[in-house]
């Protein structure tokens, strides 16, 4: 059954995160779980804090962090470059272990939680940032997947055993360097013998329309840049579908890794989904 | 005892009284790790005989796992086996203030990412067993579980009885655990068990991935698709730690045994007083 391998450190996995840079992700993004003009740039550098963060935590043990994954992030929008900065700066794929003593720095934020008795309280917590925001330019995504392409390529042919890697790709909008699709299905292409590269896509919104989450059919679409997408994304193997349903998420065999209209609530989720590949140990 | 190879055997014949039972125990950490990375532990006081499973994913689940067998068996009584986990979860405090202490002293202080997890606790899945032969004759064994670390009764080479969990399909990733953040007074979710026993029976404690093997296994064979039990297998096993250890990688490699720290103890029941 494909898509089956476990994680290890002998057989670890990778993630890619594509993300748009454009001038448009200075608009305000969807959803107002987070107040008032929140721009689209702000909210998806902290979901992929947030998640890399995550990610470290899962790996962390009392002796270190075990390199279960390997992470590339990329931005683009007047360039197309690995966005590592930092102690991480030109580098592409970055162990686990890696990004976790990298940080650009940790900072201390105030969260708002429930106090158990009908009120909240403010937490202080920790909050590592590694992926600064951007917005200027255009949408190079052809070129960002072509990107994508050649590093999933190369990792996968030195990582024969692993469970494929996935690519996270978050725009606000349509590509300005032509179409997209073959250019995704270029990524696709790439495999292990476990399975071909999975692209998961998100696309982030302005308005508040209601975000179509893990399609199944082009159908339930009606924007023609929206069933593109769907085309480009692959389909959820069982263990992410597993999450998603799990999650609440209303999932069929035939679910794309595909959000259309993401807000803010959605784009953490939709991370958080993509990349709940649990180490194979309880 | 850790030998070079990397697993933990004890083996000693115990005599109670009334009883003769031979205990061998074998615990092997998961693939490509070493020793002090499984967090699987066993202990007997020779009375009761305690294996938990710490929970990978949580922090400190090796120390808590060897913490939970020590204080189990150090019960004074089998009933008062809960009590003993409840103070070990009170004291578990101490414990992390002074491993906190110790990593800042040596230089190591406790980093960012390693906070959530211990905010969350250390966890484990836990099995402790205690056999005995009553005044009026009655032989019985009885046991306390939380989780999937699992007891089998084999008695005349026949698979009698199962606890706490009777069927591979009961198996998940997200069993009962003894947790040092209980959340409730319900917690940890404790399950007894008993059955009676004779000379010349076995019972194994197994944590859950060999015990997963062992249910699908016996399965195989009532199917006929294997011609050997699992419980003959593991007895010739646990008694030859070379051959264990060869043949438990080799069962991972192949995805026959779940790549997971496996812990068999085999207790041999043996003459009483009676016979």
């Amino acid at each position: 059954m494909p898509y089956d391998k476990a994680i290890s450190r002998a057989q670890p996995t990778a993630f890619i995160f594509a993300v748009d840079q454009s001038y448009s992700m200075d608009e305000p993004i969807g959803g107002t779980s987070y107040g008032v003009n929140k721009r689209k740039a702000d909210a998806v550098a902290d979901a992929l804090n947030r998640v890399l963060y995550e990610l470290t935590v899962r790996c962390g043990r009392e002796e270190g962090v075990r390199d279960y994954f390997d992470v590339a992030v990329f931005g683009y929008g007047g360039t197309v470059a690995s966005a590592w900065a930092g102690p991480l700066a030109g580098k592409e794929f970055v162990p686990i272990s890696e990004l976790a003593d990298s940080p650009l720095r940790v900072e201390d934020r105030t969260q708002t939680i429930d106090d158990g008795a009908g009120g909240t309280i403010e937490q202080t917590v920790r909050f590592p940032v590694w992926f600064e925001a951007e917005a200027s330019g255009g949408t190079p995504m052809c070129a960002a997947l072509d990107r994508v392409k050649d590093l999933a390529s190369s990792w996968t042919v030195d990582h024969q055993e692993s469970f494929p890697p996935i690519v996270l790709n978050i725009s606000d909008g349509e590509a300005t360097d032509g179409s997209p699709e073959s250019h995704a299905d270029a990524v696709q292409a790439t495999s292990v013998p476990d399975g071909s590269t999975l692209v998961f896509n998100l696309h982030l919104s302005s308005n508040p329309n209601q975000p179509v989450l893990f399609p199944d059919s082009e159908a339930q679409l009606a924007d023609p840049f929206a069933k593109q997408l769907f085309r480009m994304s692959s389909v959820l193997p069982s263990k992410i579908r597993q999450v998603a349903a799990a999650e609440g998420f209303q999932v069929t065999d035939a679910s794309r890794g595909f959000v259309f209209n993401a807000d803010i609530a959605t784009v953490v989720k939709f991370l958080d989904i993509g990349t709940r590949l649990d180490p194979q140990e309880r | 005892m850790i030998s070079a190879l990397g697993w933990t055997r004890r083996s000693a014949k115990q005599s109670e009284p009334e009883i003769e039972i031979e205990v061998t125990t074998l615990s092997v950490p998961k693939l490509q790790t070493i020793d002090s990375e499984n967090d699987d532990a066993f202990d007997s006081d020779g009375r009761l005989f305690a294996v938990a499973d710490g929970a990978t994913q949580s922090y400190l689940s090796g120390r808590w796992a060897r913490r939970l067998v020590r204080d189990a068996v150090a019960s004074p009584t089998f009933e008062a086996v809960p009590d003993a986990v409840r103070h070990a979860c009170h004291d578990w405090t101490d414990v992390l203030d002074e491993y906190v202490t110790d990593r800042e002293a040596s230089g190591r202080p406790i980093k960012y990412y390693e906070e959530p997890k211990i905010a969350k606790g250390s966890h484990a899945a836990l099995a402790i067993v205690e056999v005995l032969d009553h005044p009026e004759g009655e032989r019985i064994w009885r046991a306390w579980a939380v989780g999937d670390v699992c007891v089998f009764r084999v008695s005349a080479d026949v698979f009698v009885q199962a606890f706490p969990l009777t069927s591979k399909n009961q198996f998940d990733n997200i069993p009962d655990l003894v947790s040092t953040k209980q959340h409730s007074v319900d917690d940890p979710k404790w399950k007894i068990g008993r059955g009676v026993w004779q000379p010349g029976d076995r019972l194994f404690i197994l944590s859950d991935a060999i015990a997963y093997w062992f249910l699908q296994r016996w399965a195989d064979v009532g199917a006929g698709r294997s011609e050997h039990y699992p419980w003959a297998l593991l007895e010739r096993l646990v008694d030859n730690p070379d051959l264990f250890r060869t043949w438990i990688d080799t069962a991972r490699q192949v995805g026959e045994v779940r790549d997971d720290d496996v812990t068999v103890t085999c207790l041999r029941l043996g003459k009483t007083d009676g016979q």
